[in-house]
């Protein structure tokens, strides 16, 4: 999902990586960032949360982004680093999630809910492939682990969601 | 029926996909936070000076200096010299003059 504008980040970013510049795409990317936030951590107030601390450090690491082609990985990395820290905090500390919405919307709830159940390394593994179609190869650079991993990982989580899921009913 | 696990996970996922970030959500512009300083120093600058005139408003005056009479007269006419010692001084000189 995040490659898709890419082209027009690039256009704008230029060869060098300014403070503007970063700003710029920090502006670009906010909407991604929060939907790969909320892929993540399936409640809105927290993605709201780790979203906004994923562009605060990004802006804060600015000069740590070299190539402005890398921006994209650079933030998905930050963000999903935020996710697992938020989904570890909530926990720790026993925080549920809030469940409502209207009738229609119940599967979704249910997948929440189901979702916050598992591991938190599981949540983030089922968004980086399941929700943003990344590449085990893209999928181990984000979360700085081997592609073997990544794949052994998906498995896991595949079966943890599916029996969370049925255990649900 | 209860929908198969994968299909209300890419379902859930598709609903996500149709977000967007809410407005609060990024850095404030480089205007808003000018704006912010400015204001933050107008405010600082206002409560300085009313904090000033409030203290000049309330501050006690000193009590007003009691100025005898003797006082009052040393600062209008130079004293008298006392006429004892001197002549007292000089009587004794004289004495042993003699």
């Amino acid at each position: 999902m995040l490659v898709e504008a890419m082209t027009e980040e690039q256009s704008l970013l230029g060869a060098k990586t300014g403070s503007e510049d970063v700003e710029r795409a920090i502006g670009l990317y906010r909407d991604r960032v929060f939907r790969l936030a909320l892929a993540i951590v399936g409640d809105r107030d927290l993605a709201e949360d780790v979203a906004q601390e994923t562009l605060v450090r990004a802006y804060r690491a600015r000069k740590t982004l070299k190539d402005s082609a890398s921006a994209e990985a650079w933030l998905r990395k930050i963000c999903v680093r935020q996710g697992l820290n938020a989904l570890r905090r909530r926990r720790l500390f026993g925080l549920g999630e809030e469940v409502a919405g209207d009738e229609n919307a119940t599967s979704d709830v249910e997948v929440r809910q189901v979702l916050a159940s598992l591991a938190p390394e599981h949540a983030v593994i089922l968004a980086l492939v399941q929700f943003e179609g990344l590449s085990y190869r893209e999928a181990s650079e984000a979360l700085g682990i081997p592609e073997g991993t990544v794949a052994s990982r998906l498995n896991a989580a595949r079966s943890a969601f599916k029996a969370a899921w049925e255990g649900a009913e | 029926m209860r929908r198969d696990a994968f299909q209300a996970l890419d379902s859930f996922y598709a609903g996500v996909r149709e977000e967007s970030a809410p407005s609060h959500i990024g850095l404030p512009s480089r205007s808003a936070v000018a704006d912010t300083v400015l204001g933050a120093c107008t405010a600082v600058c206002a409560l300085l000076i009313l904090s000033a005139i409030a203290s000049s408003v309330g501050r006690k005056q000193p009590p007003p200096m009691v100025v005898g009479a003797e006082a009052y007269a040393a600062l209008i006419e130079p004293p008298a010299p006392k006429p004892s010692e001197g002549r007292a001084r000089g009587e004794l000189w004289t004495t042993r003059l003699a």
